[in-house]
This record gives structure tokens, C-alpha cells and sequence, in this order.
């Protein structure tokens, strides 16, 4: 269960201050795909950050489980990402030195729960699941394609067997196409693992695909159907 | 794959970038490590000058030195208290003359020489007697008294003592024997045992010495007791030697003797003869004492430019490993991975400069300071042209600062050097890691979200 209450985010602007995140209040279920629209600058990749605990709110309250992420430690802020959420962006933000498997395999690494035979047995399977496989798993980020990469970043997101997974955006670089296969995948991940999922999409079609679809406008959320 | 794993692995990620600073940090710390070398090598020879005649503090008469000058002899008297000081491990004393053809029937074994004519002409006793026949002179026979009848460098003026045939007395006789040296001998068809008239008294051969130099194969040595007795000089005095047990001792110790003394004796020491040799060795040591912790700040500069650089341009990758679950820790410690494996390549490459340059950059130093202290050698050198009777600064130790060519220094490159190097390498990486670390913990992992 995901509970928001009251979240607001301002950031300095030129002359008056942003409200990126105007009072968004919100509950999705566990295992339930969500969608997020909105322009481009009405907030959404801010309320993923909050929601992923990259950064704090100014007041309103994050609750996981019931945990309120808001009073955590340094520490448990870094464990939380690392095991309750699993990201997803536009830009795939793969580290560009490790090959695939690798890449995978940090995420299980900073999780602390496997050994590492055990961890890079587990990447292979998940790369396989997303269909990355053979030899593309040996490869570096700048050698597999922009879909390659989201597979990649898809089989980070769920190494660790997160609650949530936030995706900015997951499509955006993607022709409509490999899109199409991208979200399938996100789609069937949620099905299979009860993951709870919240996809921000500039995209209407995919997002009539989800069992809810909510609408940012200048910071403020409402729900759509 | 773990946090040191890709630390190592991000140092070698742009092939280019890793050559350029390997090679930078290397010059750097190269220069550094040479550097050491040659202070390590100067230090070693301050060290060796001061323990080698650093020790000694020279007494004479005011006005008098060796055989020639002056005024008052001292007396044993005079000098007593100076055995009690507790700085103090020995002394040496020794009382000098010269015997004429009136005091002896023994015949110089060296010419008298132009230098030895101008010498007389100009001494007083000669003046102004045209007439004088230097062909029917004997020159007199320098004669020494003292307690340390080898030590040939302080009682003679110079020369390492061999005893040819025969004996040497002990430093405390007092009987009517003597010490000749070989020149003398020969001259005079002198064995072991022969006898010859000094001051009136029969004195007997007890040993041959040969010096290594004319001079002092020229000389009696007389016990000093004996020399005082049969020279009517009771305890007269006209020099003496005092061995401090620390070189740095030695100034103290010379002060109080001064003060003592007073107007009655020249005290000089050692350390006095050596100070422009020392200063010129210091100002070497100090030249690369800078330039070592320069070069080392440079290295120390470079790796954190470096490393700002790094973490800059990998911003977001760092943003990324915490969205992801790393802690500042952990991504500090890759990056301090990385910093250490580029500078430890970098110090090995110092290492290898260190070694090559280190002997050529400590002989550079060393020569270019040594044509600002060859002027003083040259002073020196020409007090030393003393004549015949003009033995100046004969009873002074000898050869201390001529032998001592400032260009025998030896650059060694030991293992400390090598240690010191790596160490330096890592310390100075830990160092530039913990000021990135202030970049890294300042970087929000919101900012992955944002698209390029
Ligand atoms: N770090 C920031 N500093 C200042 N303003 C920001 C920052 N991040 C986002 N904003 C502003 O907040 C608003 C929402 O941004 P964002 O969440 O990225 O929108 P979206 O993802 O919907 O395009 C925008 O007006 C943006 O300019
Ligand atoms: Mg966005």
C-alpha cells in the first residue's frame, strides 16, 4: 500500500518560487498498475523523486507499508531505494563502465541479500526475462540499443523485488514500437510479481492501459478514471 | 564486481586520461623522490663531517701556532680545569721549539731553501746583517713534546703516523727517548737505539716514523714531560687539543674555554673550519627540503584536480549509484579506489624517475653550490703555503676541509625511499578523496530524473 498525504515541493525559481508538487494526495493498492500524465513541466518527474526518496518533501507525508519515509536516517533512506523501489527513467542511466550483467548485479550488490554467485546467477535469469540475452549480456551500455537498455534498466528495477517501481517516462526515447514491447513488459511484470507500478507517460494509449490513470496539472494531481 | 573492483576499473576507463595523469603524478612525485635522495645524501655527508671532526677544540698560545709566532707559552696550569669539564673525553698537549745547530750536533734533513732565506732575512734576529752566510746556516730542527706521539695530524701538522723501525714511547714518559722522523734519520745515519745531544742532554732513538710528508719527516718527537724538562720549560704549553664527547658540544664548550683563558690563548674549533663547508651543505639540504614538499603538493594539486574533474563529469553516474541504494560511503570509497590506483601508477613511475634522476639532480645541487664555496677552499689553501718556519696552522687538524671534496656525496636510493614514495602516492589520494567526497555527498540523486 502507497499512501500520499498532503506532498508539496517548491523550488526557487527566477522571480517567484515553482511549486513543482502543489498539496498531492494519493492511494494505490499493492500489485496495481498506475499511470501519470501531465505536460512537460507540471511535476511529475519531481513527485516520482519524492515518492523514490531522492529528495525530501517541504511538508506531507510518504507512507510505504505504513513506514513514513520521511523520518529515515541517511542510511535506511539508501536501503529503501535500494529494496522497496525500483527505477525506471526516460534516460535509462545505466553505468556506462559496467557491461549488463554487471549493471544488474550492483543493484542486487548494494541490496546486501545475495552472495555473489548467487547474484550473477539471478541478473542472468532477469536479463533473460526481458529478453536481453547471450552475448548482449557481456556488453556495455554504449554497445546495445535504446531498447536494450530499458530491458536492462527494467531487470535492475525488479532485482531486488521492490514494492514499487516509479518509471519516468520509460518509453520516451523509444520509437512506438519498442515502446509497445517496453510497457508490455512493465505490464506483465505487475501482473506476475504483484508489484505495484506508477508509470509517468506522455503517452494516452499506454496509459489507457492501466488500471488507473491520474493528471498533474502545474503540481496538482487529480484523478483521472 | 565490488566498490574496489570498480574503483580500479574507473581508473583505467579513458585510456588517454589515466597515461596523462599517471605520467603528471609521476613527474611530480619523481621529482619529490629525487629530491629526498639528495637530502637523504647531504644529510648523510652534515652528519659525517660533524662526527668526523667535529669534536675537537684547538688551544695555542695568543699569537703563536705550531712552531712559529709569538708571545707566552700556556701552562699545564692554565689548562687543568679543562679536564674536569664533563663534556670533555680527552686532551692532547704538546710543547714545540726549534733546536739550533748551539742546542743540537743533529743536521736537518731538508735544505734551507729560498723560502727558508726569506724567512730568516726577514725575521728580526737577521736584519740588517749583510753579511750573514747562509751557506755555513744549518737550519734548526723543529722539536715537539706531547702526550699523543701518532697523532701526527694535531702535534706535526699533518701525515698518518708509520713507525718505520723501533718503539713509541707512552704519552706519559718522561725519559730521554725520542721519536725521529725518517728525513732526519737518514740525514744523520740514526738507528734505533743510536744516541744524539738535545739541549745538552743525551737523548736515545726509540723509534723511526715516517709521515707521508717532508715536513713532518723533519721532526723530533719528544714525550711532552721530557721535552719540558730537558728544554727548561716546566710546564709550558704550546698547544693542546680537546676532544668533546658531542659535536654539538663543541661551540659550548669552546665559549667557556675562551672565557677562561682569556686574552692568554687563540681557541678556534672544528666546527668553525667546517661552518662554510656546513652552511653550503645546508643551503642544499634546505633547497631540497622546499622542493621536495613542492613537488609534492604538486602531486598532491594535481590528483585533486583530477579527481574534481572525474567526479564532475560523472555527476550523474554518481547520482545514479545512489537512486539505486549506494551511500555517500560507498561511493566515496569507489571514487578513493580509483584516485589511489591512479596515483599508485604514478608513484611507481616516480619510483623509476626517482631512481634515475636522483644521483644526477644531487650532483647538480652539489656543484653548483660547490663554485660558491670553492673560494673559501682557495683562502684556505693559500694560509696553508706556510714556509719554513711559517708552519701556520700546523697544530691545527689537519686536511679536515681540504680532503673533504664536496663532490663525494653519494646519492643512494634506499628501499625507504621506495616506501616512501608509494606512501606518499596513497596518502596524497586519500587526501584528494576526502575533499571530492564534500562533491560527491553534495551531488541530489534527483538529478538522475532529469533529461539530457
Ligand atoms: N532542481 C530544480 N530546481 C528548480 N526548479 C526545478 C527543479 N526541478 C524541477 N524544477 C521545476 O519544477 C517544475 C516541475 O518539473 P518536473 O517535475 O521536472 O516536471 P515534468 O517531469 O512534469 O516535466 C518545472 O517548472 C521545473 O522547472
Ligand atoms: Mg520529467
Amino acid at each position: 500500500m502507497l499512501e500520499v498525504e498532503g506532498l508539496t515541493k517548491t523550488f526557487p525559481g527566477g522571480s517567484q518560487p515553482v511549486k513543482a508538487v502543489d498539496n498531492v494526495s494519493l492511494k494505490v493498492k499493492d500489485g496495481q498498475f498506475v499511470s501519470i500524465i501531465g505536460k512537460s513541466g507540471s511535476g511529475k518527474s519531481t513527485l516520482l523523486s519524492l515518492l523514490g526518496a531522492l529528495d525530501k518533501p517541504d511538508s506531507g507525508s510518504v507512507k510505504v507499508d505504513g513506514q513514513d519515509i520521511s523520518v529515515l536516517s541517511q542510511a535506511d533512506l539508501a536501503k529503501y531505494r535500494s529494496r522497496k523501489i525500483g527505477f525506471v527513467f526516460q534516460s535509462y542511466n545505466l553505468i556506462p563502465n559496467l557491461n549488463a550483467l554487471e549493471n544488474v548485479m550492483l543493484a542486487m550488490e548494494l541490496a546486501k541479500e545475495l552472495s555473489k554467485p548467487e547474484r550473477k546467477e539471478r541478473a542472468r535469469q532477469l536479463l533473460n526475462q526481458v529478453g536481453v540475452e547471450g552475448d548482449r549480456q557481456q556488453r556495455k551500455p554504449g554497445k546495445l540499443s535504446g531498447g536494450e537498455q530499458q530491458r536492462v534498466a527494467i531487470a535492475r528495477a525488479i532485482a531486488n523485488k521492490p514494492k514499487l517501481i516509479l518509471a519516468d517516462e520509460p518509453t520516451g526515447n523509444l520509437d512506438s514500437q519498442t515502446g509497445k514491447m517496453i510497457f508490455d513488459l512493465l505490464h506483465n511484470l505487475a501482473k506476475s510479481e504483484n508489484t505495484t507500478i506508477l508509470v509517468v507517460t506522455h503517452d494516452l494509449l499506454i496509459a489507457g492501459k492501466t488500471e488507473s490513470t491520474f493528471k498533474l496539472v502545474d503540481g496538482k494531481l487529480t484523478k483521472e478514471n | 564486481m565490488n566498490v574496489i573492483n570498480r574503483g580500479v576499473r574507473n581508473a583505467f576507463r579513458n585510456s588517454v586520461r589515466t597515461l596523462a595523469i599517471t605520467v603528471i603524478i609521476g613527474l611530480s612525485l619523481g621529482l619529490a623522490l629525487a629530491m629526498l635522495v639528495a637530502h637523504q645524501a647531504v644529510g648523510r655527508k652534515i652528519d659525517s663531517v660533524q662526527a668526523d671532526v667535529g669534536n675537537t677544540i684547538t688551544i695555542s698560545p695568543a699569537g703563536f701556532r705550531g712552531f712559529t709566532g709569538t708571545g707566552n707559552p700556556l701552562t699545564t696550569a692554565q689548562l687543568a680545569f679543562i679536564n674536569k669539564l664533563p663534556q670533555v673525553t680527552a686532551t692532547e698537549e704538546s710543547l714545540s721549539d726549534r733546536l739550533t745547530s748551539s742546542d743540537t750536533n743533529l743536521k736537518s734533513g731538508i735544505s734551507l731553501g729560498r723560502l727558508g732565506r726569506r724567512f730568516l732575512s726577514n725575521s728580526g734576529s737577521f736584519s740588517g746583517n749583510s753579511n750573514f752566510n747562509f751557506a755555513n746556516f744549518t737550519p734548526p730542527i723543529r722539536v715537539i713534546g706531547t702526550t699523543a706521539p701518532t697523532d701526527l695530524a694535531n702535534t706535526t701538522g699533518g701525515g698518518t703516523f708509520k713507525l718505520v723501525s723501533g718503539t713509541v714511547f707512552s704519552s706519559g714518559s718522561d725519559a730521554n727517548v725520542a721519536l725521529v722522523g725518517s728525513s732526519i734519520a737518514s740525514k744523520n745515519n740514526l738507528k734505533v737505539g743510536s744516541t744524539f745531544t738535545a739541549y745538552s742532554s743525551t737523548i736515545t732513538v726509540q723509534g723511526i716514523f715516517s709521515s707521508g710528508n717532508t715536513f713532518s719527516n723533519n721532526i723530533i718527537i719528544f714525550p711532552l714531560a721530557t721535552e719540558q724538562r730537558i728544554s727548561n720549560s716546566p710546564n709550558e704549553l704550546t698547544g693542546a687539543i680537546v676532544y668533546v664527547s658531542s659535536a654539538s658540544d663543541v661551540n659550548s664548550v669552546t665559549s667557556l674555554i675562551t672565557k677562561q683563558l682569556g686574552s692568554a690563548a687563540d681557541v678556534t674549533n672544528s666546527a668553525q673550519q667546517n661552518q662554510n663547508y656546513i652552511s653550503s651543505l645546508n643551503g642544499i639540504q634546505t633547497v631540497s627540503l622546499y622542493s621536495l614538499i613542492g613537488a609534492a603538493i604538486a602531486a598532491a594539486i594535481i590528483i585533486l584536480l583530477a579527481m574534481i574533474m572525474i567526479v564532475r563529469e560523472r555527476r550523474r553516474e554518481i547520482g545514479v549509484l545512489k537512486a539505486i541504494g549506494a551511500t555517500n560511503l560507498k561511493v566515496t570509497t569507489q571514487f578513493m579506489v580509483e584516485a589511489v590506483t591512479l596515483t599508485v601508477l604514478g608513484g611507481i613511475v616516480g619510483v623509476i624517475i626517482g631512481v634515475f634522476a636522483g644521483s644526477p639532480i644531487t650532483n647538480t645541487l652539489v656543484s653548483s653550490a660547490n663554485s660558491t664555496s670553492s673560494s673559501t677552499i682557495a683562502g684556505f689553501g693559500v694560509r696553508r703555503r706556510g714556509g719554513f718556519f711559517g708552519g701556520g696552522g700546523v697544530i691545527q687538524r689537519h686536511g679536515g676541509f681540504f680532503s673533504r671534496n664536496i663532490s663525494n656525496i653519494h646519492a643512494v636510493v634506499g628501499w625507504d625511499v621506495l616506501i616512501y614514495g608509494i606512501i606518499a602516492a596513497v596518502l596524497i589520494a586519500i587526501i584528494a578523496s576526502f575533499a571530492v567526497s564534500f562533491i560527491i555527498s553534495k551531488i541530489r540523486p534527483a538529478e538522475v530524473m532529469r533529461v539530457e
